[in-house]
């Protein structure tokens, strides 16, 4: 924090001293003339903070809130007259100026500049579906990171949140998913330089899944939104080619803001969240309801087997409370009915103990500016965010200076130096807290009246109380609160690099382009299990397989990282106009890029957090351990410590050529083809390209007449190639050196194995992509439509089949199997009112993609993992569920049409049942925003939503028949019918079903005791559990209400007497409402994982 | 001119590309020498060292498989509840996954060897020797595992209609072999075996030893009923290996790690925490069968206290305190030896093998004769021996004394397969379930089944339910 303020400290000091430099500017002499005018809009109404700039300095006025304005300026100079939403207007100035300056309405540029990371070129001149979102449209959620910004707002461009913990990484799919074993998360480029920010995978036998952070592993989080231009989604083989073997997933490209011309401009924004509870809740039994619903379960199931002495089953505190289980030994019927009032009264809301309201803020302070030689632009970021859950947070530092250049009129330098630096903090649990949130009872208490950590009595109690062997639990039991306070998880991250860019005109139409950058990430990260903790308890090598030892250690696991990586880029580029109608640009290029990433890591025993050492426990004194208990120590010491190195490197060369005709006809052509490192591989070289066509309608003569109506009409069409490598098999024969040596007294042996089964016929996986799509720009732009049809397929997709376990493997990856996404786009934006006071404007968009397995060798009989040709990737299948059988009590599955029955075998034949029920990934995705203003006060509403997902749902609970180890007597057919995940809280609905007694069939269907009595309902019902998971699948279709803002802009006469040049004021709420029929917290994140939080926040931006 | 500069420039950019991206990946390697080769060995032999995963020799996980599980010496239906993971017969055992796990798992040895034995072009030194000959006797091994488990028993003099394995003998993802016959399975393994005895390992690091592939073969033949080869071999065993006395018996099967006495080959000889642990959960859930009577009456009252195998076999909760010993020792071979001559028309011999071998575990022991013969156990469900005659009481104490000397070493569920394969039932849950006469040989894998044209399932496994 202090290097912070010393970094603040000399930023102020700089803006002092050029602050200082532009004062001596307002001299008047004779080749000096005044400018004195006022400017207005086209109705003639004044417009107060207009500004004119001379062009080439730094000097400029803002006009008062008449509209008026005066300055000297030197003869002959440009002024330039500028009003956000107005076009620009520049005149020369010979002799003094006065009068009115009326500025017309701004018309939506037609020839928006798209940078795709090799080029700058106009929309009008591509041929490739890209969209771009500018910095007004990233403001809508000042917390998110820049993943999470782009939810909803382009077609096609399908964002949804892993979970809601603070830095987390979205999950991005740009026309759905095409690869189906391989990454198919889109290349990141920021500043025309692909991100390779890897941190490498740790794996030990003693270092467990959660003992490491890797949260940064990716590095998009470290960007900072408020330094983005704008961003550009590259869609299609057209667009992304030139990306070459990367570019399978798509492309987004970052551009953060530069300095410009001008005087110094230095802007400040604020901002305040608070983090509250998600908006939905999940509906679950309170302690009053839950006892009641344990004792309707003793009744029904436990108490006459209890009363003669049979075994019985054991269900909640209840069960516990009556069979007189541990503590409640020995009780009289009156203690143990007091026993229960008492726990009654109280109702525990996990959810609520868990989740806190927690405040965040942000800070963000820029000044760019320049002379029309060299700009100059330096920001300084800081964000602190605190999650929704207790004792995790993340904190975000940016810096970074940019300095362009223009030496001479041939040469153009740039540089640009960028650090971020990243901590992320959490609990370590080995319980998930949303499964614990959920399943929790609601009669246990996070704290005894005295303060201390109660012990939750039922969470691990199922199986001791049903007469079963477990491992035993730590002496003070276990609770959520005291792993929270007892563990951590922290990770820190530092990225920094560098970007140089140069470019040398040549002559009037050939220019040099060179790149190159060079990026240098740390990452460190530390678990700490306290020795009080359950993690520690159940991570203590010493003592495994033991139940006697009490004996307790903490552990501390650390791993630092780095990663260095570089690309070096150089390209000609030609461009010219022939004959007036005749326009061409061509690229050729070459680069490299690789990374090298190294991990190091330890885990130590005995970690004593006060002094930072540690004391490695050893067997206990009476163990006598013998030569095989030292060789077993020693491999727990072997996996203690490690390291990881993995290296990457690729060569490529690209063409592109771009021609335009008469601005009426495009045609443009990219070929590219990338050279991998990839081990063995005699493919290196990998050649994609595309072709595409593009005709601006508008430009035909015969449209001339539609002008008033048409105000632009552009038909695209493109097909191309581009490729994916996967990198998880190899072609050849590779061994694999294990992680642990054979040893013996006197030396050790290396040891090797081949995990995967080389294929010598491995190839890269192809897309071939081809598109069509149509603009139209109505009324002078006002309305604009674009809709967009594709159709790409992937072929040599990268499959496991299964190979005769002969050859020693169980599956090969084969490029074997096809893969289609179609889809559709449209987005449509519509400035509906405009006036000077009143501006309305909306825009939606909405993709439908279908995915469709063409063709796949299964690797087993049967389905596997939702992988069935003709169906989209993740697709479920199950049955069909027609409701509650009165007889039976279970529900029932509709049989195929094709189904025989002649057996009972094949009624309980999941086979009979089977059944296409939807898929994981939802097809329709969109999201629209809303913005409307009124003088200076503006509201913007912006939202998302997704249609036709379908869930399994997978908040399992922890506790099922299966939890008690015995020989099953009358099979489960669902969760829903298991007695013992009653054990754990269960939701309000649960109490509501069916018995014998009363056979009703609108509720919950009947319980059924694995154990108990043999009811031999497989021979009428399926019982599978492929079949009878229906029951648990939910649609996740929503409409989110992402975020609503509200802005105030000050008036600038009155913010002038501050010396401030803006000041704006917002208020923002995010995730506010959702409609769904979702049963849990949230549809985007469905199951017991981390909830997106409500956050409400204030910002406040100032210019200077 | 210009034309020359950009082939030069070309030229020089491809060749300084494959240099760019020529990088030696850490950790991995194609493997070339034999010291590289030696790795993908050290791998199954730390595996065998260590007891996990390991179904050559196996391991307690696989004792219990076989012989709490499979066999007879134990009885199913006094089961207590922390043993309710133990299957209840052999039958319980053969659905898709765990039937097939160990033919996967063998195979899989097998491709390792045959990586060694195929691509490695080192020859000729002390390494690449030891390396080949460890391949040679794991790939025999890995096969008699295979020829014991998913054939049937053999036939005498039906070698060649019989059904074998499928036999790989290079590595090759594209072979789909079928299943040879028993003949070839046989001769692949004696020449492998063979192979391996030839380089003359002796090496105690690599495990696989001389000593060891004799042992195998003497297994092979005695298994195939090849009684003449078996004898010769058995006997050259017990002259390198000679048995001992009560009291250094008792040493060798209690030291659990240690390889001790008259150990050929073993399991665990440096275990690891997490194959501990598996260890310590065998040790613990045998507890909960308890081991049958029948077993237990295979003693006489007298016998209890005199044989030294008694004390170290159960106690008095019938609980089996034994500890695992998975491997090969020179009682087998003892055993064999008397079984050979008695197939070989040798009672006298036999008789003597047996007096041998029970006067060095019982104390003040008195050698039977052919006239003081102990009758037949009524209770013993083996009725005929491996060729399928009704049992003499001279083959009932081979027999016996086999079940009691290799008890709890993986030996009596072959044992039972190997003589009559006998249907018996045990009790569980009110229930009865019958190991049939099919299930002594378990089935292929399903899918490999499913996958290879004209792959035969072995018979009674005809319906294919997936759920």
């Amino acid at each position: 924090m202090n290097k912070l303020k010393f970094i603040l400290f000399l930023c102020v000091c700089f803006i002092s001293i050029s602050l200082f430099s532009q004062q001596n500017t307002g001299k008047k002499n004779d080749a000096m003339i005044l400018v004195k005018v006022v400017v207005v809009d086209k109705q003639g109404d004044p417009l107060p903070g207009a500004s004119v700039k001379v062009s080439g300095k730094a000097q400029g006025v803002i006009s008062d809130d008449k509209g008026r304005l005066s300055l000297w300026v030197d003869r002959n100079s440009l002024l330039v007259f500028s009003y956000i939403g107005m076009q620009q207007k520049s005149i020369k100035v010979t002799k003094p100026l006065s009068g009115v300056i009326t500025l017309e309405d701004n018309v939506v540029s037609l020839d928006q500049v798209v940078v795709t990371g090799y080029t700058r070129t106009t929309k009008r001149r591509t041929t490739g579906s890209l969209a771009t979102l500018s910095e007004k449209d990233l403001k809508t959620a000042p917390m998110a990171n820049i993943d999470m910004l782009l939810q909803g707002k382009i077609a096609g461009v399908d964002v949804k949140a892993i979970s809601g913990r603070p830095g987390e990484t979205a999950k991005i799919r740009i026309r759905g998913t095409n690869t189906i074993t391989g990454n198919a998360e889109p290349l990141w480029v920021v500043d025309g330089v692909p991100l390779q920010r890897d941190i490498p995978k740790i794996s030990s036998s003693q270092i467990l899944a959660n003992n490491f952070n890797d949260i940064f592993s990716n590095g998009i989080a470290g960007i900072n939104p408020n330094d983005i231009e704008n961003v550009t989604v590259l869609k299609d083989a057209s667009a992304a080619a030139i990306y070459g073997s990367r570019a399978a997933g798509g492309v987004i490209v970052i551009t953060t803001k530069r300095g410009k011309e001008g005087k110094m401009n230095i802007s400040y924004s604020a901002n305040m969240s608070i983090v509250t509870s998600p908006p939905h809740n999940a509906d679950l039994m309170n302690s009053k309801e839950k006892l009641a619903w344990e004792q309707e379960l003793w009744n029904e199931f436990s108490q006459s087997h209890y009363a003669n002495g049979e075994k019985y089953p054991v269900v909640g505190i209840v069960g516990m409370i009556r069979a007189g289980y541990g503590k409640y030994r020995g009780m009289t019927g009156t203690q143990q009915d007091a026993e229960i009032a008492n726990l009654g009264a109280h109702t525990t809301d996990w959810f609520k103990e868990l989740f806190q309201n927690s405040i965040s803020q942000s800070h963000y302070l820029s000044f760019s500016g320049g002379s029309n030689r060299s700009t100059y632009y330096v920001s300084l970021g800081v964000s602190q965010n605190n999650g929704l859950v207790k004792k995790t947070n993340y904190d975000r530092y940016n810096m970074s200076a940019k300095i362009d250049m223009k030496p001479n009129d041939r040469v153009k330098l740039g540089f640009s130096f960028d650090m971020s630096m990243q901590k992320s903090t959490s609990p370590s649990l080995n319980v998930d807290p949303f499964q614990y949130a959920y399943f929790a009872n609601p009669y246990e208490r996070p704290f005894n009246s005295d303060g201390s950590y109660a012990a939750d009595n039922t969470y691990f109690a199922l199986r001791m109380a049903n007469g079963a062997y477990d491992l035993p639990q730590p002496p003070s039991g276990y609770n959520i609160f005291r792993e929270m306070d007892t563990t951590s998880s922290k990770s820190k991250n530092f990225t920094s690099s560098v970007i140089g860019n140069l470019d040398i005109r040549m002559t009037d139409n050939l220019s040099f382009e060179g790149m190159a950058s060079y990026g240098y990430v740390v990452n460190n990260s530390d678990n700490i299990n306290g020795k009080e903790s359950n993690a520690a308890w159940n991570d203590r090598p010493f003592d495994s397989g033991s139940f006697t030892s009490k004996r307790t250690y903490g552990s501390i696991a650390q791993a630092s990282s780095y990663n260095t990586n570089y690309n070096l880029r150089g390209q000609l580029h030609y461009f010219n106009t022939f004959k007036n109608d005749h326009y061409i640009s061509v690229l050729l290029g070459s680069e490299i890029r690789g990374q090298y990433t190294k991990s190091i890591y330890e885990k130590r025993y005995g970690y004593d957090p006060v002094s930072g050492n540690s004391s490695m426990p050893t067997y206990p004194e009476n163990a006598n351990p013998s030569y095989s208990d030292l060789l077993s120590y020693a491999a727990i010491m072997d996996a203690l410590s490690g390291q990881s190195i993995s290296e990457d490197a690729f060569a490529s060369f690209y063409f592109s050529m771009d021609y335009v005709f008469k601005q009426r006809y495009v045609a443009s052509l990219t070929m590219r083809t990338d050279g991998s490192n990839n081990f063995g591989s005699k493919e290196q070289f990998n050649p994609t390209g595309s072709f595409g066509l593009s005709w601006n309608i508008d430009q035909e003569p015969f449209m001339k007449k539609f002008k008033p109506i048409i105000s632009s009409m552009s038909m695209r069409t493109a097909f191309g190639y581009t490729g994916n490598i996967n990198k998880s098999v190899y072609p050849q024969l590779v061994m694999d050196y294990e992680s642990t040596f054979r040893k013996t007294d006197i030396d050790y042996y290396r040891m090797g194995s081949i995990r995967n089964a080389p294929n010598p016929r491995l190839r890269w996986e192809k897309n071939r992509d081809m598109k069509v799509s149509l603009d139209i720009g109505l009324f002078n732009e006002r309305i604009h439509v674009q809709g967009e049809l594709y159709d790409r397929r992937t072929s040599d997709a990268v499959t496991t089949i299964t190979v005769p376990s002969t050859t020693g493997f169980s599956s090969q990856s084969y490029n074997t199997s096809e893969l289609l996404n179609q889809g559709a786009e449209l987005s449509l934006s519509a400035h509906i009112i405009k006036s000077s006071n009143w501006d309305l404007s909306m825009s939606a968009n909405l993709s439908y993609n279908r995915n469709k397995l063409l063709k796949f060798n299964s690797p087993s009989s049967g389905l596997y993992a939702g992988n069935y040709v003709g169906y989209p990737l993740g697709s479920i299948f199950s049955g069909k569920m027609m409701g509650i059988d009165r007889k039976l009590g279970i529900y029932t599955y509709q049989a195929r049409p094709d189904a025989v029955f002649s057996t009972p075998a094949d009624r309980n034949n999941a086979d009979n049942y089977l059944f296409y029920l939807g898929t994981s990934t939802a097809p329709t995705n969109g999201g629209y925003s809303i913005n409307l203003s009124y003088k200076r006060l503006s509201i913007n509403m912006g939202g998302s939503y997704s249609f036709g997902g379908k869930v399994l749902e997978d908040v399992s609970s922890p506790v099922s028949y299966s939890s008690i180890s015995g020989t099953v007597v009358e099979p489960i057919p669902a969760r829903i019918n298991d007695l013992y995940v009653n054990h754990l809280n269960v939701s309000r609905n649960a109490s509501k079903h069916w018995t014998p007694d009363n056979p009703i069939t609108n509720g919950n269907p009947r319980i059924i005791d694995a154990y108990g009595e043999y009811l031999g309902l497989s021979n009428y019902m399926v019982s599978s559990s492929v079949i009878t998971n229906a029951s648990m699948m939910q649609s996740v279709s929503y409409f989110k209400l992402g975020s609503i803002s509200l802005g105030y802009s000050l008036k600038e006469s009155w913010i002038k007497k501050f010396c401030l040049s803006s000041l704006s004021l917002s208020v923002t709420m995010n995730n506010i409402f959702i409609l769904t029929n979702y049963k849990g917290l949230d549809p985007e994140t469905p199951g017991a994982v981390y909830p997106m939080a409500r956050t409400y926040s204030m910002g406040i931006s100032i210019g200077f | 001119m210009k034309k020359l500069y950009i082939c030069l420039l070309i030229a020089f950019i491809g060749s300084s590309c494959k240099g760019y991206l020529d990088i030696k990946p850490y950790g991995r390697t194609i493997p070339k020498t034999a010291e590289e080769f030696s790795a993908l060995m050290h791998k199954h032999l730390d595996e065998l060292d260590n007891g996990s995963s390991n179904y050559f020799v196996g391991n307690a996980q696989l004792l219990l498989q076989w012989d709490v599980e499979c066999g007879d010496d134990f009885e199913a239906c006094l089961t207590e509840p922390g043993g309710n993971t133990l299957a209840i017969y052999t039958g319980s055992l053969l659905n898709i996954s765990s039937a097939s796990a160990e033919y996967a798992q063998l195979y899989a040895v097998i491709r390792d060897c045959n990586i060694v034995l195929g691509e490695m072009k080192e020859d000729g030194t002390t390494l690449s020797n030891k390396v080949r000959a460890t391949a040679y006797a794991l790939r025999a091994v890995c096969y008699y595992q295979l020829l014991r488990t998913y054939c049937e028993v053999p036939e005498t003099g039906k070698f060649e209609e019989q059904l074998g394995v499928p036999l790989v003998k290079s590595f090759d993802m594209e072979e789909r072999p079928i299943r040879s016959s028993m003949q070839a399975t046989i001769d692949l393994i004696e020449s492998d075996l063979k192979a391996s005895i030839n380089y003359e390992c002796t090496d105690d690091l690599y495990r696989f030893t001389q000593d060891v592939c004799k042992g195998y073969l003497a297994r092979l033949y005695f298994w195939t009923k090849q009684w003449d080869k078996a004898l010769a071999l058995s006997q050259e065993m017990l002259k390198s290996h000679p048995l001992i006395d009560a009291d250094a018996y008792k040493t060798m099967m209690q030291s659990t790690f240690k390889i001790s006495g008259n150990q050929i080959i073993k399991a665990y000889r440096s275990y690891t925490s997490s194959t501990s642990t598996e260890y310590t959960a065998a040790v613990n859930i045998i507890k909960f069968r308890p081991v049958s009577k029948r077993f237990i009456n295979q003693f006489t009252s007298e016998e209890r206290t005199t044989d030294v195998r008694y004390s170290i076999d159960v106690n008095r909760k019938r609980q089996a305190i034994k500890p695992f010993f998975c491997g090969m020792r020179s009682a087998e071979f003892k055993l064999m030896e008397a079984e050979c001559y008695y197939h070989l028309s040798k009672p006298d011999e036999a008789l003597a093998s047996i007096n041998d071998l029970r006067s060095l575990r019982i104390s003040n022991y008195k050698e039977f004769t052919m006239n003081t013969l102990p009758s037949l156990n009524p209770d013993e469900i083996i009725k005929v021996d491996a060729e399928g005659k009704v049992l003499t009481p001279l083959m009932g104490l081979i027999l016996n004394e086999r079940r009691k000397e290799m008890f709890l070493e993986g030996d009596r569920f072959f044992e039972l397969k190997r003589n009559g394969s006998p249907e018996f039932w045990v009790a569980y849950n009110g229930r009865k379930y019958t190991t049939q006469k099919f299930m002594y040989t378990f089935p292929l894998p399903a899918t490999d089944v499913e996958i290879v044209p004209g792959l035969k399932q072995n018979p009674g496994y005809t319906e294919l339910v997936t759920n």
